[in-house]
């Protein structure tokens, strides 16, 4: 049986719905056998019902003032949170970073045309790499590399190849990272000379010397008694292989840079 | 999720006046309070939530502006050691004996202005905003233990205050 003191502290938190439970059920149990409390509760509800009467006392006339204030509070644009803008930095840091990253191991996965092409030079003539396609006629090679390679590579076509001093003897498709590079071989003054182009995210020229022409860096190296000369140019990287006699560094750039008027 | 708080506060107004009319008296420095409030408030809405209860976070960002106003200590609960004099249970005043009396009603408005000012603010938050004990609690920034005493004696002063002033009359 619980005593009267302690339904009396009861009464209030009931009355301010705080009490609950078991605690609950022995208060209404109480009220309903103790007349005494139940009076008690009864004078206590009164007088909170009072109190909550004084509520409307306060009526003073605030309209203007509210609809100023609301105006204003539905005006009110927030800023961008500091929070915000310090976790908006922090990320737009990190794209920073890891792009950077993300950009030295693209280069440093990126293989060395040159050395590759050398290589290959090699093993062409020494017939360990023998051509897939025999021609002299560079739209046919075009046409034989269309669909082969994951990248778009076409020789510049001359009107009469005949006249040219280097002659195409045919191409192939040779592996690189996984994937295909092309591979065109030539003669050149009874030289062989090849050249080798793979995409430049893949690959990259190399050489100790660079000379810058029109805009595009070419590199300039000796490997294995070969000279070699590789570049990139639009989104592609070149490296042509070759040994001549009386060498001079322009001159198998004439492959591609015939004096005659080319046709796409 | 601003848009739904905004409208909470501007629910909240009537509320937030009436509060800072009884803790002021003062028509003038209760519209300031809750400008300043509603102000702060629309300023840091970004440190709520979902769940957040606006209405209740409002009151202690209004309650925080006062006490430094009023700079805290007039306020503090250690000057409200007082004992109850003769406290009694007896409440023979019918609620609505006091809707239909008018005099009853403004002395009973009279006693409640005239307690300090811990009493009135806990009385307020209860009965006129009808806050929980935990949300007094938080916007009181005290303990529920401490909710439960003040409302106590809130109550008691309030009711011998009353009595005192209409057994004069």
């Amino acid at each position: 049986m619980i005593d009267h003191k302690t339904i009396k502290v009861w009464i209030n938190l009931y009355l301010d719905g705080e009490l609950a439970g078991d605690e609950l059920e022995q208060f209404k149990q109480h009220i309903k056998e103790c007349a005494e409390c139940a009076k008690i509760l009864k004078q206590q509800r009164d007088f909170v019902d009072s109190i909550r009467i004084l509520k409307e006392e306060i009526n003073i006339d605030f309209n203007d003032f509210k609809t100023e204030l609301v105006k204003q509070i539905e005006k009110f644009k927030p800023k961008k949170s500091k929070t915000f803008i310090r976790s908006f930095s922090l990320v737009m840091v990190a794209i920073f970073f890891i792009g950077v990253l993300l950009t030295i191991y693209f280069y440093s996965q990126r293989t060395d045309l040159a050395a590759i092409a050398v290589e290959n030079h090699i093993r062409q003539i020494n017939g360990q790499l023998p051509l897939e396609i025999q021609t002299s006629s560079e739209a046919e090679i075009s046409n034989w590399f269309d669909k082969k390679l994951k990248f778009n590579f076409r020789l510049p076509r001359y009107p009469d190849p005949s006249n040219q001093p280097y002659r195409i003897k045919g191409a192939r498709l040779v592996a690189l990272n996984n994937d295909y590079a092309a591979l065109v071989s030539y003669e050149m003054d009874g030289r062989p000379m090849t050249l080798l182009v793979a995409p430049s995210k893949s690959a990259s020229p190399h050489g100790k010397r660079k000379v810058n022409f029109k805009d595009i860096n070419f590199y300039l190296d000796t490997r294995d008694g070969f000279n070699i000369l590789s570049w990139t140019d639009k989104g592609l990287t070149y490296a042509l292989v070759f040994d001549f006699e009386n060498f001079d560094w322009k001159k198998p750039c004439i492959v591609c840079h015939s004096s005659g008027t080319k046709e796409m | 999720m601003f848009e739904k708080i905004k409208k909470e506060i501007i629910n909240s107004i009537d509320s937030l006046l009436r509060y800072a009319l009884a803790m002021t008296g003062n028509e003038e420095d209760a519209k300031d309070l809750v400008q300043e409030t509603c102000y702060k408030a629309l300023k840091n809405m970004d440190s709520l939530d979902e769940n957040s209860n606006v209405k209740a976070w409002l009151f202690t960002i209004m309650r925080n502006l006062w006490l430094n106003q009023r700079k805290r200590n007039l306020i503090s609960p250690i000057h409200l050691d007082e004992t109850i004099e003769n406290v009694s249970d007896e409440w023979n005043i019918n609620p609505e004996e006091l809707l239909i009396n008018n005099e009853m009603r403004q002395l009973l408005m009279k006693a409640l202005n005239d307690l300090p000012d811990a009493y009135k603010e806990i009385l307020i938050l209860r009965y006129f905003e009808d806050f929980s004990y935990s949300e007094i609690s938080k916007i009181l920034d005290c303990p529920l233990g401490t909710v439960m005493s003040r409302l106590n004696r809130a109550r008691e002063k309030l009711k011998e205050a009353f009595l005192k002033i209409y057994e004069k009359k």
